[in-house]
């Protein structure tokens, strides 16, 4: 039973603290995007072009990209959870009949599909992380401007 | 030292609206005290040298001995007891027009009775029968210091300046004494009068500027260090305009007056500058037109000269720089931003929280875009005079790929320049003295960059 213990456990920190963190670091850079205006279009020659949706999308991209490859890069570099993965049950017991909802999504334990859905999965969550935390950062940016009077 | 500009007269106003231009083009910090010397002060060109200057009034010296019981030049002499003595006398010494002139508004082009006036009222003060707030003002500043500069400038063709100015330079040097170096720069007829109408007027200015040159000659030079006359070799047209609706009028030869005043005043030597004593100095600005590049203009540190068209040249680059500046600052925060308080470099908020005062972010960009209207302003200005029949100018623009490349991508000059004001913020009381100390960081970095330190280090701002 370890085996099914410890992908969930994979899952877990897949969910709650990877996907999190490279949603952080799309934000990050991001900041330094907003930051370094002329990084995008803003050359200060115009008033218009100190907008760029660009300055979101390629973090996002970035962050979408990573969190794909994560389910992948665990797969193939962790030995353990890949044997037991590949074989596919734990003692004559299927492991996708004991994994619970939802961490059977993220890594390839489903019989069809199984690596499609754990990157699809990762990549919608990475990018939710991403856009949750550049949210949360959004309303502290706000306060700021009210406080500061800009 | 201090330095003191007295304009007199119309003219001499707008050769002071030409001075404190430069000065502010240039950035000097302490440029000159002004005095105005006019009987009407409402005038556009008085009220534009008060704005320019942001004061809500300068001192103001009344060249009529009293301002209650006067309206024309013939109530000055109305004294009951030597009225039968007075009167009789009066119209052949002057013309009925002369004593029917209405000295409140102003001396309408007549030399004797701007000098008359401005004479009686010395005399006036000196018996203690009269005072002139704004004069004993002047003069007291003028024995305070040790080597104080003087400037009087006007017209030599006009009545206010040209009966005004020798009046009141014999005055000061009388009172203040040999210790201060006094320039008088009149300005020659540089104007003509077409219209059939004005013709008499016109011929009046011509006899009054030919008479101005005698009298200077002979009467004043000794009273003065140096005395220059300035005028056009070719007069240009001009239009009549009332007294009292006289407007600025635009012309390279009150720039060139202003360039003399500013070089008398930051002359290290003035033997360099003039270099006989109590001389008359006559220039005549050549018909064929003259080259900012080939005017030099001092600044206020030793051996330090730059040349007209580099003083545009820097005012053209602070412009354009603080243009990129209140766009990054402020146009709004940027769009698809999560953090759009990044946008707003951090040196900045921790420069403006340094601060003593309550300056607020909002306060130093209105006064940012406040002062690029400003220098805006000044440049169109000067852009005005290239229509000027004798001003020429080959570039005043910076050339060179290094100037070109940061005009096309100017955040890292932006950045440079921010990074810049480290130690800012101290001792600052309000917004405009906050954006003052960045645009001096501005103009340093800018004549450090782009123009090989022509102004040197620019102690002056």
């Amino acid at each position: 039973m370890g085996a099914i213990d410890t992908i969930e456990n994979w899952s877990k920190l897949i969910l709650f603290v990877m996907l999190p963190c490279l949603g952080f670091l799309g934000v990050v850079l991001h900041c330094w995007f907003s930051y370094r205006l002329s990084f995008f279009d803003f050359h200060g020659d115009k008033t218009s072009n100190k907008k760029s949706l660009r300055r979101i999308i390629i973090p996002w991209l970035i962050v979408g990209a990573l969190s794909a490859i994560v389910p992948i890069v665990i797969y193939y570099f962790h030995a353990a959870l890949h044997n037991s993965i590949t074989e596919g049950e734990v003692a004559g017991i299927k492991l996708v009949e004991y994994i619970r909802f939802p961490w059977y999504y993220f890594l390839p334990v489903k019989t069809d599909f199984g690596m499609e859905i754990s990157i699809i999965t990762c990549f919608i969550i990475g990018s939710l992380c991403y856009f949750i935390i550049g949210l949360l950062a959004y309303s502290i940016s706000i306060l700021i401007i009210q406080k500061r009077g800009t | 030292m201090s330095n003191f500009f007295v304009a007199v007269g119309g003219t001499g106003q707008m050769v002071a609206l030409a001075y404190f231009r430069l000065a502010k083009l240039c950035g000097f910090k302490k440029s000159a005290y002004t005095y105005i010397m006019d009987s009407d002060i409402d005038g556009d060109v008085s009220q534009d040298l008060m704005q320019l200057l942001g004061e809500e009034s300068i001192p103001v010296i009344k060249p009529i001995p009293r301002t209650d019981n006067i309206e024309t030049f013939r109530d000055i002499f109305s004294n009951s007891e030597y009225d039968d003595n007075i009167q009789p006398v009066l119209p052949l010494l002057f013309t009925t027009e002369e004593l029917d002139t209405h000295i409140r508004k102003g001396m309408y082009g007549r030399p004797p009775v701007g000098s008359t006036c401005l004479s009686v009222k010395m005399k006036n003060i000196e018996n203690r029968q009269g005072s002139d707030m704004a004069l004993s003002r002047l003069i007291t500043a003028l024995r305070e210091g040790q080597t104080n500069n003087v400037v009087i400038c006007g017209s030599l063709f006009g009545g206010t300046g040209a009966g005004g100015i020798p009046t009141l330079a014999k005055y000061i040097r009388r009172e203040v004494g040999p210790g201060i170096k006094i320039t008088i720069i009149d300005l020659l007829r540089w104007f003509w009068l077409p219209e059939q109408t004005h013709k008499s007027h016109d011929n009046m200015l011509k006899h009054n500027a030919e008479s101005g040159v005698c009298y200077l000659q002979d009467k004043i030079a000794d009273s003065v260090n140096a005395c220059v006359l300035l005028g056009l070799e070719e007069p240009v047209e001009r239009t009549y305009e009332e007294i009292g609706q006289q407007t600025e009028k635009i012309n390279f030869i009150n720039l060139i007056a202003a360039i003399i005043a500013n070089n008398s005043f930051n002359v290290a030597e003035y033997k360099s500058l003039f270099p006989n004593e109590h001389s008359i100095y006559s220039y005549v600005v050549p018909d064929n037109g003259l080259k900012a590049s080939n005017i030099k203009v001092l600044m206020p540190i030793r051996n330090n000269t730059v040349k007209l068209h580099e003083i545009i040249m820097l005012s053209r680059a602070v412009e354009k720089f603080l243009g990129f500046f209140e766009k990054y600052i402020y146009s709004g925060p940027p769009g698809f931003s999560f953090t759009p308080s990044l946008a707003i470099p951090s040196k900045l908020i921790i420069a403006i929280k340094r601060s003593s005062s309550e300056v607020t972010f909002n306060e130093v960009y209105d006064k940012v875009k406040e002062k690029r209207e400003e220098c805006h302003d000044m440049l169109e200005w000067f852009k005005n005079l290239r229509d000027s029949p004798v001003f020429e100018t080959d570039h005043t623009e910076i050339t060179g790929t290094k100037y070109q490349e940061n005009l096309k991508y100017p955040m890292p000059f932006l950045r440079k320049w921010i990074n810049g004001i480290d130690d800012f913020g101290k001792g600052v009381n309000n917004a405009e003295e906050f954006v003052d100390q960045i645009i001096k960081q501005l103009r340093v970095t800018i004549n450090e960059m782009f123009l090989n330190n022509k102004f040197g280090k620019m102690s002056f701002l």
